[in-house]
C-alpha cells in the first residue's frame, strides 16, 4: 500500500515536472517568436510563471513534508508576487516612453 | 518601533527557514540582516496599511486572501496554455488590443494590487493606471472582437469584486 502511494506521488510529480518543463521551453520560444516587447512579456509572464510554478509542485511532491518544502512554498510565493509586479512595471516603462506594438488591432489610449 | 518590530520577526523567521537549521552563528548574522532590513523598509510598508478591522473579519480576509491567491495560479495556467499554444503554431493568430476598463475601486491598495496581478489573468497584461479618470489600461494578447473584449472586461470585473473583498 505504502509503496503504492509512494508511485502515485513519483507519478504525479513528474507530470508536473514535465507540464513545468514545456511551459519554461514554450516561453523560450515565445521570446523569439512572438513580434514585439508587449507580446514577448506575455510570455514572460504567463508561461515562465507557470512553468516555474509547476517544476517547484513537482519538487514539492518529490520532497515531502519537511523543511525543504517549506522553503519551496516561499519561493512559489515570492515568484507569484516578483514575477507579475516586474512585469507590469516593464509595461509600464514601455508604455510611458511610448514604444509602440507593431501588432495591435485597436488602441484605446490613442483613441 | 513596532513597525520594525513587525518587519524584523518575520524577515528573521525566513532567514531561519532559508538557512535551515538553528544555531548562534545564523542567528548572529540573521539579527544583523534583519535589522538593516527594517530600518530601511519599515516606514516604506506600512505606508498604506489601515487597521480597521477586528480580529473576526481578519480571519475572513485570509479566506479571500486563499480565494483570489487559488484564483490567479488557475487564471496563470489557462494563460499559460494559450500564450504556448501561440508560441507553437506556424503562424501565431494572436489579435492584441488595448483597452481601457474604468475601475470601481475606491481603496488605493484594491488598485495597487489589482493593477500588478493583471498580468497573470487570462491573456491581459496591464501597462498602466490613469489616475485622473480611474481607467486600467490592459494589452491583450487574443482578442478578435469586441464582444469578445466585453467578455474579458467581465472577467477582470470578477478579479475586481475578489480583491476588494480584501481591502474595502
Amino acid at each position: 500500500m505504502i509503496n503504492l502511494i509512494n508511485i502515485l506521488m513519483q507519478i504525479i510529480a513528474y507530470v508536473f515536472l514535465i507540464t513545468g518543463i514545456f511551459f519554461v521551453l514554450s516561453t523560450a520560444v515565445a521570446m523569439i517568436r512572438f513580434p514585439d516587447l508587449y507580446t514577448r512579456l506575455h510570455a514572460g509572464s504567463k508561461c515562465l510563471m507557470a512553468g516555474s510554478i509547476s517544476v517547484l509542485m513537482g519538487c514539492l511532491v518529490l520532497e515531502g513534508i519537511n523543511l525543504n518544502s517549506l522553503k519551496l512554498i516561499v519561493i512559489i510565493i515570492f515568484l507569484l508576487v516578483t514575477n507579475s509586479v516586474a512585469i507590469h512595471v516593464i509595461a509600464s516603462f514601455a508604455n510611458n516612453h511610448k514604444i509602440k506594438s507593431k501588432t495591435i488591432t485597436k488602441n484605446d489610449i490613442e483613441d | 518601533m513596532k513597525k520594525k518590530l513587525f518587519i524584523f520577526i518575520p524577515t528573521l523567521a525566513l532567514w531561519f527557514v532559508f538557512a535551515g537549521r538553528v544555531n548562534i552563528q545564523v542567528f548572529l548574522l540573521g539579527t544583523i540582516v534583519c535589522t538593516i532590513i527594517s530600518l530601511i523598509l519599515a516606514d516604506n510598508i506600512f505606508r498604506l496599511v489601515q487597521m480597521k478591522y477586528g480580529t473576526k473579519k481578519f480571519f475572513i480576509k485570509i479566506y479571500y486572501i486563499l480565494l483570489v491567491v487559488s484564483t490567479y495560479i488557475y487564471d496563470v495556467i489557462i494563460s499559460a496554455v494559450r500564450v504556448s499554444r501561440h508560441a507553437f503554431e506556424i503562424k501565431p493568430s494572436f489579435s492584441p488590443r488595448v483597452v481601457s476598463i474604468k475601475t470601481t475601486h475606491i481603496n488605493k491598495n484594491s488598485v495597487a494590487i489589482l493593477v500588478n496581478f493583471i498580468t497573470l489573468t487570462q491573456g491581459a497584461l496591464a501597462m498602466d493606471f490613469d489616475n485622473l479618470n480611474e481607467n486600467y489600461y490592459i494589452h491583450w494578447i487574443d482578442v478578435h472582437s469586441d464582444y469578445e473584449a466585453e467578455i474579458k472586461k467581465t472577467l477582470i470585473s470578477k478579479h475586481e469584486y475578489l480583491v476588494a473583498k480584501i481591502f474595502d
